[in-house]
């Protein structure tokens, strides 16, 4: 996933040189710079891409996985939800859902089956990798840090090109099921914040 | 500017410069992306543990608390569950924007605002982390400086 930079303004009375040096300039710094501006927007909880502001709150079930409280599993075509804190005479609480809800904070049970204490783990869907070291607040997109780590930034002809090596990455972009968006696409453009420090970038390299 | 600094409200309203130039509907699109901008940047401070009023830093976390809740980072974000950060908005006033939180969160922020005014056990005691500007107050010329970016944008 990626996204392009390029100067369109024409700069009708400065030198030819002089525009093209300041441009390559840009490229360069934009390359450098940008990729770390980007990161640190999103690691904050704040979307690069005009209009988002600060990403979604995590939702109470997620909130509830990220904090142990709750896990989740396929069985067939029905999901288990297990709050292994609620333990019965039986053993651990479980809830079976065709969809899981949401009420007030708490599993508002579809069918309640009862509870079970020999429910194998084995195909876990949501759980993996979480519950440890990651934040409920700020919302940044960080479990491991791979994915927002993978952004690098190139100088490419007449350009600088801005881009997420780690394939998760798309997934914030629209192709998951909630949008945080980390890069602009189609129409968007990068938040007024991003394109702040570009314009500083562009004011140094035009003035140096 | 306007303020508001209450237990259901804190907020201000800022009253943008519009250039003559900018017609009917990019005014529109205009104030919604200064407001945008100034959230984004009250954020993007306040996440670096900075005043986004004053450009000091926050009076750091207590050590034990740091400890038990942050991993030992003492920089204060005022991000606890991001409610209250999450309430943090801006509206469209006319041609003024008003920024600010309203509602169940408004308290939070009157108290981090404050300094915990009124508070029973808290007021003198907890530190005053303020993010919302009050009377006489702005936010950082930097930020201030994002909106004539801003306006260039519609009058070039």
């Amino acid at each position: 996933m990626s996204i392009s930079l390029k100067i369109e303004k024409k700069f009708t009375k400065l030198g030819t040189d002089f525009i093209e040096q300041s441009k390559k300039k840009f490229y360069a710094e934009a390359a450098k710079q940008l990729p770390y501006v980007i990161a640190s927007t999103i690691q904050k909880g704040i979307s690069p891409v005009e209009g988002i502001g600060r990403f979604k709150q995590y939702s109470p079930s997620y909130v509830d996985q990220i904090e142990g409280r709750v896990k989740f599993f396929r069985k067939g075509s029905k999901t288990i939800a297990i709050r292994p804190d609620i333990e019965t005479k039986q053993g651990k609480s479980i809830a079976e859902h065709s969809k899981i809800t949401y009420k007030n904070g708490a599993i508002a049970p579809g069918k309640l089956i009862g509870a079970h204490s020999k429910l194998s783990f084995k195909g876990s869907l949501f759980a993996k990798g979480l519950g440890h070291g990651k934040l409920k607040s700020p919302v940044n997109m960080t479990v491991t840090g791979v994915m927002v780590g993978s952004i690098q930034g190139d100088v490419v002809s007449n350009g600088a090109l801005i881009s997420f090596n780690s394939p998760i990455a798309k997934y914030h972009n629209g192709q998951g099921r909630v949008d945080r968006h980390i890069l602009p696409k189609g129409s968007e453009t990068f938040s007024s914040l991003i394109m702040k420090k570009l314009r500083d970038l562009l004011r140094e390299a035009f003035n140096n | 500017m306007d303020y508001k600094m209450s237990h259901g409200e804190t907020s201000f309203t800022y009253d943008v410069p519009i250039p003559d130039i900018i017609n009917r509907d990019d005014k529109n699109k205009f104030l919604k992306k200064v407001g945008q901008y100034l959230v984004d940047s009250m954020l993007d401070k306040i996440a670096d543990g900075v005043s986004p009023v004053t450009g000091k830093p926050f009076t750091k976390l207590n050590k034990e608390y740091a400890a038990e809740e942050h991993g030992g980072d003492r920089t204060a974000i005022l991000d606890e569950h991001g409610d209250m950060l999450q309430a943090l908005t801006y509206k469209i006033v006319g041609d003024r924007i008003w920024v600010g939180i309203k509602g169940d969160e408004a308290i939070k922020s009157f108290a981090h605002n404050t300094g915990f005014k009124g508070h029973p056990v808290l007021e003198g005691k907890a530190p005053k982390r303020q993010f919302i500007p009050e009377k006489g107050e702005s936010l950082l010329k930097d930020i201030m400086a994002g909106i004539g970016d801003i306006t260039d944008e519609y009058i070039a």
